[in-house]
């Protein structure tokens, strides 16, 4: 049985729903924001793991074979602001119910995809770059640092201009609206008080340019799903290209044969079945700039007509032994 | 020197997706069929079968970090 932890409003998630009902192949999707409203329990030393959905119960151990999992939910996502309860209240419950959840992994010879702490692991962009080099990528020079001090220096010696991001989420939540940061060009940190960088590191990087080409690489176990991303009138020398909320084309495409199978192999060495990897290049150098364990991809899907959800749900039905296999 | 922010948060732009629930009316959860549906010609089709180019705008606050909505291009 392929389980599937996710939440409700994961479209993605739906055209994986889609291909296992295709293939008649048995599964239950639980959306884990609706945990609290469900009867889940564990026994020990008999083990046993039961999971509620709809009206009916579920028996994991002995019937597990796969797990997708993809942005559960968090308790109480979906309750209005006013019903909620207190803040330290809904913290313990998250904090309680992802432990509970956890409990999955010990649920032997289980395909994940992705296995939670890899996911974790591979969310921090220190982690992902040091893998990236020693995997043989090509990055850009890279100074991750709180040092205004540090970062002067560094976009000095980039020519006077590099990027800046955030080294983890680049999402900014207040109580009325949500913020995003997008990878910026910073040329100049005159003026910036020097706490600034105290509060939190950030990441500079040299400004590839040049004509760059940005690419989207997905990437299920041994399979791989490239598309060049360009702009209907021409290359408007945009930074991140997410900023632009039109006039973009996704064209499928291969890669270069010995980046192709780097890309499988960083995928596989940072302990993730699925990974969706940014590139960009400039003449015939691939820059890699980051790895989303949790990427979105319906949008690919879609547009693109890639079979993602097709690969996916393969190395699901096919469970760990069937993926194991797969990769030698 | 008194700083409440940090260096990045000069570049920060408002998001454009709704916050944690949809309250599109013309998508709703299938408990039975575990997808997100809508209606079309008076049929309940799955979102992901729909052709038309506005489909839900999903949540962004979710554990997924770094990403700002590129599914939001399966409608455009």
């Amino acid at each position: 049985m392929v389980l599937i932890l996710s939440n409700k409003w994961d479209i993605s998630v739906d055209f994986i729903v889609r291909e296992l009902r295709k293939r008649g192949e048995k599964f239950v999707r639980i959306n884990t924001e609706d945990l609290p409203y469900s009867d889940c329990s564990v026994s020990l030393p008999d083990f046993s793991f039961l999971l509620p959905h709809g009206e009916q119960v579920t028996e994991l151990v002995g019937n597990l074979k796969s797990v997708l999992f993809r942005r559960p939910g968090k308790p109480f996502e979906e309750t209005e602001p006013a019903d909620l309860s207190s803040k330290p209240v809904l913290r313990y419950s998250t904090e309680q119910w992802h432990a509970f959840i956890e409990g999955l992994l010990s649920i032997n010879d289980v395909l994940w995809i992705n296995h939670p702490r890899a996911n974790d692991l591979m969310e921090c962009k220190i982690v992902q770059l040091r893998k990236a080099v020693e995997m043989g990528f090509r990055i850009p020079r890279t100074c991750i640092t709180s040092s205004k001090d540090k970062a002067e220096k560094f976009i000095e010696s980039c020519g006077g201009c590099v990027v800046a991001k955030s080294i983890y989420s680049s999402l900014i939540e207040y109580s009325d609206k949500d913020f995003f940061v997008f990878t910026t060009v910073v040329k100049s940190l005159k003026d910036v008080p020097p706490p600034e960088f105290g509060i939190a590191p950030v990441i500079f990087q040299e400004y590839i340019d040049g004509g760059k080409i940005d690419y989207r690489v997905t990437v299920i176990g041994e399979k791989v799903y490239a598309v060049r991303i360009e702009f209907t009138e021409g290359n408007p020398g945009v930074v991140d290209w997410r900023t632009k909320k039109d006039g973009l084309m996704f064209i499928p495409c291969e890669l270069p044969s010995d980046l192709r199978k780097k890309c499988i192999d960083f995928v596989s060495q940072c302990g993730l079945v699925f990974g969706a990897i940014d590139f960009v290049q400039v003449r015939d150098d691939f820059y890699f700039l980051e790895i989303n364990p949790n990427g979105e991809w319906g949008w690919l899907q879609r547009r693109a007509n890639l079979p993602i959800a097709e690969a996916i749900t393969e190395y699901l039905v096919a469970g760990n032994r069937g993926y194991t296999k797969c990769m030698g | 020197m008194n700083v409440n922010e940090p260096f990045l948060f000069r570049f920060k732009r408002e998001c454009l997706s709704p916050r944690r629930v949809t309250h599109d009316r013309r998508f709703y959860y299938d408990e039975e069929l575990c997808q997100v549906m809508t209606v079309e010609n008076g049929y309940a089709i799955p979102v992901v079968e729909s052709k038309q180019n506005n489909g839900p705008v999903t949540k962004k606050s979710d554990i997924e970090k770094g990403e700002d909505q590129k599914d939001s291009w399966m409608w455009r």
